[in-house]
């Protein structure tokens, strides 16, 4: 496939006019042709990055003043942590990204079944990641770790490991869960034919995939950070 | 924010390589090019070149679960660190850039998708902060 067959300027699927009905199509000289609403979602996408940062610093700043005892100094995050099995939920995670960047293609293309299909896989990849996610939840409690109070397999470790545990992959499984209702809600319209009447009405499906993105993003981050590391 | 009209596009060519898929975002191609304003075809991305970098961030997540494994001894610790820290933000990068289509948009999107990294510069003062009370103590 050669990268020179894609679209010059002014495509339909380019968000700042309306290069289906053939009228000229408005540049800004700043943010290009992009809309209001993807300028809102990248500014979303930023505080949101902040807020993760934020955790991820924590936590970190957190365990290097544990001085290894983290969970506990015998004990590190990968002895208690299910790695394969992440591993297996990142992976379908960045799946479901390709098959969001299918959706995004299927709706400019004005193609209402294939976007349907692309986003209908994009949740399901999301509903398992978050099914991966309850299975380990429900297996880490019942070994032991909690908010509150921490023991693995009944001998104390350090409580500040399973709060900022769950704290952060918590957040970033709300983030997941949210992301699953808005593609369920623009799955909708889409089926109602709201999103592949060619110009502008795609927007929503490329605003929905730069949230996703970043959720897939973040989930690199949190993935190295709290289970790798 | 000043505008300008783009009046050299060409619609008809444009609709016909998005409805056959070769450029998935092919609108994220005309982006990028639009904040420079020439009329110039874009190059945006194709259905190949993100299955690619699908394909490379499914490697990289395979070699990130075996670093920890390979590198498990304490004297190994700063190459685990470095390699998973390198590994985990070529992944973003990858993803910000094709999935996210950054390297094609305007310059004024990608300082509002770069402002998070400025939480690389607190972690840097927390850091050279955490290290002088140290001297002191």
């Amino acid at each position: 496939m050669s990268s020179s067959a894609s679209l010059a300027h002014g495509s339909p699927g380019a968000h700042g006019g309306s290069g289906a009905h053939g009228h000229d199509i408005e540049v800004d000289a700043h943010v290009g042709k992009a809309t209001g609403g993807k300028v809102a979602m990248w500014l979303f996408i930023a505080q949101d990055g902040f807020s993760f940062g934020g955790l991820l610093l924590a936590y970190g700043m957190l365990r290097i003043f544990s001085h290894g005892d983290w969970p506990s100094t015998h004990l590190k995050p990968t002895d208690i942590l299910g790695i394969n099995l992440t591993a297996i939920a990142t992976f379908i995670l960045i799946c479901s990204s390709l098959s969001m960047v299918f959706a995004v293609a299927a709706s400019q293309a004005g193609r209402k079944s294939a976007t349907a299909g692309w986003l209908l896989v994009t949740i399901i990849g999301g509903a398992s990641f978050l099914g991966i996610q309850a299975f380990e939840y429900t297996h880490l409690v019942h070994e032991g770790l909690g908010f509150a109070t921490s023991t693995w397999e009944g001998h104390p470790i350090n409580n500040l490991f399973g709060s900022t545990f769950f704290v952060v992959t918590g957040f970033h499984g709300l983030h997941v869960l949210s992301g699953v209702i808005y593609l369920c809600c623009i799955l909708a319209g889409t089926l109602k034919g709201k999103y592949t009447q060619g110009g502008t009405s795609a927007s929503p499906v490329e605003l929905v995939g730069l949230f996703w993105h970043f959720v897939d993003l973040v989930w690199i981050l949190v993935f190295t950070f709290i289970y790798l590391l | 924010m000043s505008k300008q009209k783009h009046g050299h596009q060409t619609p008809a060519a444009s609709h016909g390589t998005a409805s056959h898929g070769t450029s998935p975002t092919g609108a994220h191609g005309a982006h990028g090019a639009a904040g420079d304003g020439h009329g110039a075809v874009a190059h945006g991305p194709t259905t190949g070149d993100f299955v690619t970098i699908f394909l490379v961030l499914g490697f990289l997540t395979v070699v990130e679960v075996f670093v920890p494994k390979t590198y498990a001894a304490s004297y190994d610790q700063h190459i685990k660190m470095i390699l998973l820290c390198t590994l985990a933000f070529g992944k973003a990068m990858l993803v910000a850039l094709f999935f996210m289509h950054l390297k094609w948009e305007s310059p004024w999107i990608r300082r509002i998708a770069m402002l998070p990294l400025y939480m690389g510069l607190a972690a840097i003062i927390l850091m050279v902060e955490t290290a002088w009370r140290n001297t002191l103590s």
